[in-house]
């Protein structure tokens, strides 16, 4: 009896490991698209805000399959208040328009009886759809102490973002399942898995690849960085198996963003050491352009973030300043950049204005080839 | 939150409260079932503002248990209540002495101290449930039956997703486990060394 069930047990686990495919990056994650685009945008607009919510932070946003913009955030009275909730929009992006009302997606008293748990606060937001459609909606949850001993939950939407599961958990730590956070954008597999960067912040801060399956198997979690000085990751394929992670450094200095390579679809990392580009311990965002370079949006000080600039770069430690999208008074505040292509070349980005919007701004790459031939 | 995590979640706080009421009330042991039932329905108790019951809030102090302290501590409440349960003190000191070693190596590892991660060979490593499997064998084979019946059943347990967690590890192995483990050792080389 005992045997038959161990061996039982042991072909069940043996199937189990063979359903994962190779870590092979879907092709539009870094092919070299042909730019197409022959105007020039640049246009930047708000996201309405909800009288009731004066802070609001840690954008993310997603293409739908039904040709619209999905983007979310969190608000509330202040960031960790127990009032917090996580608000979504939606905007066309075909169209000239301009974004909904903000409703919530997630609040706390729901998801805390979702989860069957107490939750103190909810945090950053990330949204990404998967090749089926379906958008997961992944978010830090905090049941006990601050953000470094945070979980993630998610939930998933087959209608558009109209509605949504109730949450999951996703345990990612062996100690209580504490201290995983989530906030850069998720990059696709060819097999329509997932590749999610994550972060920990307790005793260590480094950063984390999670990979899952449309099941919300995990199927891998490996580390990106060491130490106690890396976060946020925000990875950007440059082949089939080769990727790039740029990371904002939390403490020492110079203060510059920290650069790693895989070269195995993000099974392992080398971490490459400090970039040209100054990181006042403050979120980053980057995508693929068509020229195989990598675009960054970024806090181009060393202290505050009142300058938020894009970057371009072959190689990830190596980058050319393009533009200032905004320059104000060291107190004045555009952090936590989301940065999406919804085709080649046509990018989106979202951020925190001063802590009280978020701001959108869609551009192309004929207007960022307008700024390099200046 | 799936049926076999819900009853994981009351049955861990449910036994939890039956050891305590055993070992401050000592006549409960003659009424087991009626123990069993007020510590479920403690369990159960609605937290007044919460829309959560006792074992919902208690659980992000708590943590799921492993299948490894679920068998433990059932075993520590079928010693209580004196149902004559014997378990050699051998196999017992082997299996925290393992723990004891294994838990800091996991956790260390899945921290930010080095690149190598032993956790996340539990999500989909064929190479963990094979050693589990073996490890059990040779325990049956080796007459450490409760050795073997706690790796057959956190396998299990895992490949049929009866937790909140798709980590092998985390059915195996959890830290109040480890630092049980770790008290218990201590106490035996103070036993022997005294």
């Amino acid at each position: 009896m005992f045997f038959s069930l161990l061996g039982i047990a042991l072909w069940l686990s043996i199937q189990r490991s063979f359903t994962m495919k190779p870590a092979i990056f879907a092709a539009n994650e870094y092919k070299a698209d042909i730019d197409t685009n022959y105007t020039s945008i640049f246009n930047r607009e708000f996201i309405p805000t909800v009288a009731t919510v004066p802070t609001v932070h840690s954008a993310t946003i997603t293409t739908l399959h039904n040709g619209q913009l999905l983007a979310a955030w969190f608000g509330g009275s202040r960031e960790g208040a127990n009032d917090v909730a996580i608000y979504g929009a939606t905007r066309n992006i075909t169209e000239t328009g301009s974004w909904s009302q903000p409703v919530i997606l997630v609040n706390r008293t729901t998801c805390s009886r979702e989860l069957q748990r107490p939750l103190r606060k909810l945090g950053n937001p990330l949204l990404v759809t998967n090749a089926a459609g379906h958008i997961w909606l992944f978010f830090v949850i905090v049941s006990l102490g601050g953000w470094s001993t945070s979980s993630v939950a998610y939930k998933i939407s087959t209608d558009h973002g109209n509605t949504f599961t109730s949450a999951k958990l996703l345990i990612t730590s062996p100690i209580l399942n504490m201290s995983t956070l989530v906030r850069t954008r998720a990059l696709a597999y060819a097999d329509h898995s997932m590749g999610i960067p994550m972060y920990h912040e307790m005793l260590g801060k480094y950063g984390l690849f999670m990979r899952i399956n449309a099941n919300g198997q995990i199927l891998s979690l490996n580390k990106i960085t060491l130490g106690r000085y890396a976060i946020q990751p925000t990875v950007v394929a440059t082949g089939p198996t080769q990727a790039v992670a740029l990371l904002r450094r939390t403490k020492g200095m110079p203060a510059r963003v920290i650069t790693g390579y895989s070269h195995d679809g993000g099974n392992s990392w080398s971490v490459a050491g400090k970039s040209n580009l100054p990181n006042p311990d403050a979120s980053i965002a980057a995508v693929r352009r068509p020229n195989n370079e990598i675009l960054m949006v970024y806090n181009a000080t060393t202290e505050g973030r009142n300058r938020l600039s894009l970057a371009s770069s072959q190689d990830g430690l190596n980058w050319q300043w393009l533009h200032d999208l905004e320059l104000d008074q060291i107190y004045a505040e555009f952090s936590y950049p989301f940065l999406i292509t919804s085709a080649p070349g046509e990018y989106h980005l979202l951020y925190t204005w001063h802590r009280s919007r978020i701001a959108y701004i869609h551009f192309n790459e004929s207007w960022l080839q307008s700024l390099q031939s200046l | 939150m799936r049926l076999g995590t819900w009853v994981w979640m009351h049955g861990q706080i449910t036994m939890l409260i039956v050891i305590l009421m055993l070992l401050s009330i000592p006549d409960v042991r003659h009424y087991p079932y009626l123990a069993f039932s007020v510590a479920a329905i403690i369990s159960l108790w609605p937290v007044m503002g919460t829309g959560l019951d006792v074992a919902s809030c208690l659980l992000p102090t708590i943590g799921f248990f492993s299948c490894s302290s679920l068998i433990l501590i059932a075993l520590a409440v079928g010693n209580l209540l004196q149902w004559g349960i014997r378990i050699s003190s051998f196999e017992l000191n082997l299996l925290l002495g393992v723990a004891s070693i294994l838990g800091p190596v996991l956790h260390a590892t899945a921290s930010g101290w080095t690149s190598f991660n032993l956790y996340t060979l539990g999500f989909t490593s064929v190479m963990l449930a094979l050693g589990v499997g073996m490890i059990a064998a040779g325990a049956w084979i080796g007459d450490f039956k409760l050795i073997a019946i706690l790796m057959l059943t956190a396998l299990w347990a895992w490949l049929l997703n009866l937790g909140e967690s798709q980590n092998l590890w985390d059915y195996l192995l959890d830290p109040w486990l480890v630092l049980y483990a770790a008290y218990h050792n201590a106490s035996v080389l103070i036993t022997h060394t005294t």
